[in-house]
Protein backbone atom coordinates (compact mmCIF):
# COMPACT_ATOMS: atom_id res chain seq x y z
CA UNK A 1 0.00 0.00 0.00
CA UNK A 2 1.42 3.55 -1.02
CA UNK A 3 0.08 6.20 0.75
CA UNK A 4 0.95 9.77 0.94
CA UNK A 5 2.33 10.93 4.82
CA UNK A 6 2.18 13.80 5.79
CA UNK A 7 5.68 15.58 5.09
CA UNK A 8 4.14 14.69 1.43
CA UNK A 9 6.26 11.77 0.48
CA UNK A 10 5.12 8.72 -0.52
CA UNK A 11 5.29 5.37 1.86
CA UNK A 12 5.06 1.97 0.91
CA UNK A 13 3.45 0.47 4.21
CA UNK A 14 3.18 -3.26 4.18
CA UNK A 15 1.87 -6.20 6.68
CA UNK A 16 3.22 -9.09 8.16
CA UNK A 17 1.71 -11.52 4.94
CA UNK A 18 4.33 -9.13 2.86
CA UNK A 19 6.75 -10.54 4.89
CA UNK A 20 6.37 -13.65 6.28
CA UNK A 21 4.11 -14.80 2.85
CA UNK A 22 0.58 -15.23 2.49
CA UNK A 23 -0.22 -17.77 5.48
CA UNK A 24 1.55 -15.34 8.18
CA UNK A 25 1.91 -16.96 11.16
CA UNK A 26 2.92 -13.84 12.96
CA UNK A 27 -0.34 -11.87 11.42
CA UNK A 28 -2.61 -14.32 13.07
CA UNK A 29 -0.84 -14.24 16.34
CA UNK A 30 -0.53 -10.23 16.09
CA UNK A 31 -4.63 -10.37 15.20
CA UNK A 32 -5.05 -12.46 18.40
CA UNK A 33 -3.24 -10.36 20.63
CA UNK A 34 -4.94 -7.26 19.76
CA UNK A 35 -8.24 -8.28 19.87
CA UNK A 36 -8.93 -7.87 23.64
CA UNK A 37 -6.24 -4.93 23.50
CA UNK A 38 -8.63 -2.61 21.32
CA UNK A 39 -10.92 -1.49 23.60
CA UNK A 40 -8.65 -0.35 25.53
CA UNK A 41 -7.58 2.17 22.97
CA UNK A 42 -11.15 4.00 22.99
CA UNK A 43 -9.70 5.50 26.41
CA UNK A 44 -6.87 7.34 24.11
CA UNK A 45 -8.23 11.67 24.01
CA UNK A 46 -4.78 12.92 22.78
CA UNK A 47 -2.92 11.15 20.44
CA UNK A 48 -0.33 13.07 20.39
CA UNK A 49 0.32 12.88 23.85
CA UNK A 50 0.38 8.81 23.02
CA UNK A 51 2.95 9.46 20.17
CA UNK A 52 5.45 11.13 22.43
CA UNK A 53 5.23 8.48 25.37
CA UNK A 54 6.14 5.68 22.88
CA UNK A 55 8.40 7.85 21.05
CA UNK A 56 6.84 8.33 18.08
CA UNK A 57 5.20 10.73 15.63
CA UNK A 58 1.60 11.30 14.84
CA UNK A 59 0.73 10.58 11.09
CA UNK A 60 -2.00 10.47 8.82
CA UNK A 61 -2.86 8.65 6.53
CA UNK A 62 -6.14 9.34 4.67
CA UNK A 63 -7.76 6.11 5.86
CA UNK A 64 -10.11 7.62 7.32
CA UNK A 65 -8.62 6.65 10.84
CA UNK A 66 -8.81 8.67 14.11
CA UNK A 67 -5.06 8.54 14.23
CA UNK A 68 -1.72 7.17 13.32
CA UNK A 69 1.35 6.72 14.97
CA UNK A 70 4.78 5.95 13.59
CA UNK A 71 7.34 4.41 15.81
CA UNK A 72 10.66 4.51 14.68
CA UNK A 73 12.41 0.95 15.36
CA UNK A 74 15.94 1.40 13.93
CA UNK A 75 16.77 3.26 11.00
CA UNK A 76 15.06 2.52 7.72
CA UNK A 77 12.23 0.45 9.94
CA UNK A 78 8.92 1.72 11.51
CA UNK A 79 6.02 0.40 12.59
CA UNK A 80 2.91 2.26 11.78
CA UNK A 81 -0.15 1.58 13.72
CA UNK A 82 -3.38 3.09 12.36
CA UNK A 83 -6.67 3.70 14.84
CA UNK A 84 -10.16 4.03 13.81
CA UNK A 85 -12.79 4.21 17.05
CA UNK A 86 -16.38 1.78 17.12
CA UNK A 87 -19.15 3.98 15.65
CA UNK A 88 -22.65 2.67 14.82
CA UNK A 89 -21.55 0.24 12.44
CA UNK A 90 -17.96 -1.06 13.11
CA UNK A 91 -16.45 -1.87 16.50
CA UNK A 92 -12.63 -0.03 16.88
CA UNK A 93 -9.88 -1.56 14.40
CA UNK A 94 -5.98 -0.91 15.15
CA UNK A 95 -4.24 -2.15 12.16
CA UNK A 96 -0.30 -2.33 12.01
CA UNK A 97 1.75 -1.56 8.92
CA UNK A 98 5.75 -1.74 8.63
CA UNK A 99 7.62 0.62 6.61
CA UNK A 100 10.97 1.48 5.73
CA UNK A 101 14.07 0.71 2.95
CA UNK A 102 15.28 -1.72 5.67
CA UNK A 103 12.56 -3.02 6.31
CA UNK A 104 12.98 -6.77 4.04
CA UNK A 105 16.31 -7.38 6.67
CA UNK A 106 13.55 -7.85 9.89
CA UNK A 107 11.70 -11.06 10.43
CA UNK A 108 7.82 -11.28 10.71
CA UNK A 109 8.46 -12.69 14.43
CA UNK A 110 10.76 -9.74 15.43
CA UNK A 111 8.27 -7.16 14.02
CA UNK A 112 5.18 -9.23 15.16
CA UNK A 113 7.29 -8.79 19.24
CA UNK A 114 8.11 -5.51 18.46
CA UNK A 115 4.33 -4.32 17.73
CA UNK A 116 2.77 -5.97 20.26
CA UNK A 117 5.35 -4.61 23.09
CA UNK A 118 4.57 -0.94 21.35
CA UNK A 119 0.62 -1.74 21.97
CA UNK A 120 1.56 -2.48 26.04
CA UNK A 121 3.08 0.75 25.99
CA UNK A 122 0.04 2.55 25.02
CA UNK A 123 -1.77 0.67 27.17
CA UNK A 124 0.29 1.81 30.02
CA UNK A 125 -0.24 5.75 28.25
CA UNK A 126 -3.64 4.65 29.01
CA UNK A 127 -3.60 3.40 32.74
CA UNK A 128 -1.54 6.03 33.54
CA UNK A 129 -3.95 9.05 31.38
CA UNK A 130 -7.24 7.41 33.01
CA UNK A 131 -6.64 7.28 36.57
CA UNK A 132 -9.97 6.83 38.66
CA UNK A 133 -11.95 5.18 35.55
CA UNK A 134 -12.81 1.47 35.27
CA UNK A 135 -10.68 0.89 32.40
CA UNK A 136 -10.06 -2.32 30.41
CA UNK A 137 -8.73 -5.51 32.70
CA UNK A 138 -6.06 -6.28 29.82
CA UNK A 139 -4.96 -2.32 31.05
CA UNK A 140 -3.95 -3.97 34.60
CA UNK A 141 -1.74 -7.08 32.73
CA UNK A 142 1.06 -5.11 31.27
CA UNK B 1 29.35 10.14 23.47
CA UNK B 2 27.85 9.79 27.08
CA UNK B 3 29.70 8.65 30.42
CA UNK B 4 27.32 5.58 31.63
CA UNK B 5 29.27 5.96 35.16
CA UNK B 6 26.69 9.01 35.82
CA UNK B 7 23.56 6.75 35.00
CA UNK B 8 22.23 4.46 36.97
CA UNK B 9 21.52 0.86 35.12
CA UNK B 10 20.04 -1.79 36.08
CA UNK B 11 19.67 -5.27 34.88
CA UNK B 12 16.13 -7.60 34.19
CA UNK B 13 16.87 -9.11 38.42
CA UNK B 14 16.67 -5.79 39.70
CA UNK B 15 13.53 -5.40 37.94
CA UNK B 16 11.84 -8.73 38.28
CA UNK B 17 13.82 -10.22 41.36
CA UNK B 18 16.63 -12.44 41.75
CA UNK B 19 14.99 -15.75 39.98
CA UNK B 20 14.37 -13.19 36.83
CA UNK B 21 13.08 -15.58 33.96
CA UNK B 22 13.39 -13.32 31.44
CA UNK B 23 17.50 -12.53 32.58
CA UNK B 24 17.78 -16.17 31.83
CA UNK B 25 16.04 -16.03 28.38
CA UNK B 26 18.72 -12.77 27.85
CA UNK B 27 21.55 -14.58 28.75
CA UNK B 28 21.14 -17.79 26.98
CA UNK B 29 19.85 -15.49 23.89
CA UNK B 30 23.48 -13.55 24.10
CA UNK B 31 25.46 -16.78 24.56
CA UNK B 32 25.43 -17.53 20.61
CA UNK B 33 25.53 -13.90 19.36
CA UNK B 34 27.71 -12.24 21.60
CA UNK B 35 31.65 -13.66 19.67
CA UNK B 36 29.69 -12.53 16.46
CA UNK B 37 30.09 -8.57 17.71
CA UNK B 38 34.04 -9.32 17.31
CA UNK B 39 33.46 -8.28 13.92
CA UNK B 40 32.69 -5.41 14.87
CA UNK B 41 35.25 -2.72 13.74
CA UNK B 42 33.74 0.52 13.66
CA UNK B 43 31.43 1.02 16.75
CA UNK B 44 30.14 4.34 15.39
CA UNK B 45 28.82 2.59 12.28
CA UNK B 46 27.08 0.11 14.68
CA UNK B 47 25.37 2.58 16.83
CA UNK B 48 24.64 4.54 13.47
CA UNK B 49 23.00 1.17 11.84
CA UNK B 50 21.25 0.53 14.87
CA UNK B 51 20.05 4.11 16.36
CA UNK B 52 22.17 4.48 19.23
CA UNK B 53 24.54 6.37 20.57
CA UNK B 54 27.86 5.19 21.82
CA UNK B 55 28.79 5.76 25.25
CA UNK B 56 31.71 5.27 27.54
CA UNK B 57 31.52 3.20 31.00
CA UNK B 58 35.22 4.19 31.82
CA UNK B 59 35.83 0.60 32.67
CA UNK B 60 37.97 -0.48 30.46
CA UNK B 61 35.35 -2.16 28.55
CA UNK B 62 36.01 -1.89 24.40
CA UNK B 63 32.45 -0.80 23.25
CA UNK B 64 29.14 0.55 25.14
CA UNK B 65 26.46 1.81 23.16
CA UNK B 66 22.71 3.33 24.61
CA UNK B 67 19.53 2.64 22.49
CA UNK B 68 16.67 3.95 23.25
CA UNK B 69 13.37 1.87 23.79
CA UNK B 70 10.66 4.36 24.96
CA UNK B 71 11.25 8.24 26.00
CA UNK B 72 12.60 7.27 29.38
CA UNK B 73 13.44 4.07 28.57
CA UNK B 74 16.57 3.12 27.35
CA UNK B 75 19.10 -0.37 26.58
CA UNK B 76 22.84 -0.48 27.56
CA UNK B 77 24.80 -3.00 25.34
CA UNK B 78 28.42 -3.58 27.31
CA UNK B 79 31.39 -5.14 25.15
CA UNK B 80 34.31 -6.90 25.79
CA UNK B 81 36.03 -8.64 23.24
CA UNK B 82 37.59 -12.10 23.99
CA UNK B 83 41.60 -11.92 25.38
CA UNK B 84 43.94 -14.46 26.82
CA UNK B 85 41.68 -15.24 29.87
CA UNK B 86 37.91 -14.65 29.47
CA UNK B 87 35.50 -15.19 26.47
CA UNK B 88 33.91 -12.43 24.38
CA UNK B 89 31.63 -10.87 27.13
CA UNK B 90 28.30 -8.66 26.19
CA UNK B 91 26.30 -7.43 29.00
CA UNK B 92 22.88 -5.20 28.28
CA UNK B 93 21.61 -2.88 31.09
CA UNK B 94 18.53 -0.86 31.34
CA UNK B 95 17.70 2.52 32.60
CA UNK B 96 15.90 5.78 32.50
CA UNK B 97 13.26 7.13 34.54
CA UNK B 98 10.01 5.17 32.77
CA UNK B 99 11.69 1.44 32.71
CA UNK B 100 10.63 0.19 35.86
CA UNK B 101 6.77 -0.34 34.76
CA UNK B 102 7.87 -1.78 31.17
CA UNK B 103 7.88 -5.61 32.22
CA UNK B 104 10.88 -7.78 32.07
CA UNK B 105 9.67 -9.87 29.43
CA UNK B 106 9.35 -7.00 26.89
CA UNK B 107 12.53 -5.40 28.25
CA UNK B 108 14.40 -9.06 27.14
CA UNK B 109 12.83 -8.98 23.89
CA UNK B 110 13.58 -5.54 22.52
CA UNK B 111 17.59 -6.39 23.86
CA UNK B 112 17.49 -9.60 22.30
CA UNK B 113 16.15 -7.57 19.23
CA UNK B 114 18.37 -5.42 19.27
CA UNK B 115 21.31 -7.24 19.19
CA UNK B 116 19.65 -9.10 16.50
CA UNK B 117 20.01 -6.06 14.41
CA UNK B 118 24.11 -5.56 14.96
CA UNK B 119 23.99 -8.82 14.13
CA UNK B 120 22.78 -7.69 10.79
CA UNK B 121 25.33 -4.76 10.31
CA UNK B 122 28.18 -7.25 11.28
CA UNK B 123 26.77 -9.36 8.19
CA UNK B 124 26.23 -6.20 5.90
CA UNK B 125 30.02 -4.69 6.74
CA UNK B 126 31.73 -7.83 6.50
CA UNK B 127 30.20 -9.30 3.37
CA UNK B 128 33.60 -10.93 2.37
CA UNK B 129 34.40 -13.12 5.76
CA UNK B 130 32.73 -16.02 7.01
CA UNK B 131 31.16 -14.95 9.76
CA UNK B 132 29.42 -17.19 12.53
CA UNK B 133 26.32 -19.47 11.39
CA UNK B 134 24.22 -17.05 13.90
CA UNK B 135 25.02 -14.10 11.80
CA UNK B 136 22.95 -15.58 8.88
CA UNK B 137 20.07 -16.88 11.05
CA UNK B 138 18.74 -12.87 11.72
Amino acid sequence: MARKSQNNHYKILIGLPEIDGAVSYHQREINRALKPRLKALEYVAEASKLAEFIGGRLEWLGLREDWTIAKPIFPGVEIYFVFTRANGEAPPSLKVFYSGDRISLMKGDDLSRLALACINQMLRFVRVNNPGKHLPDICYKV
Amino acid sequence: MGLLKDKKLISLREIEGPASPHQRQLEMALKNKQQALEYVADVAALAEFVGGKVQSLGLGEDWALSKEIYPGVEAFFVFNRADTEFPSSLKVLFGGENVKPVRGEELASFAILYVSHMLRYVKESNRDKKLPEVCYKV
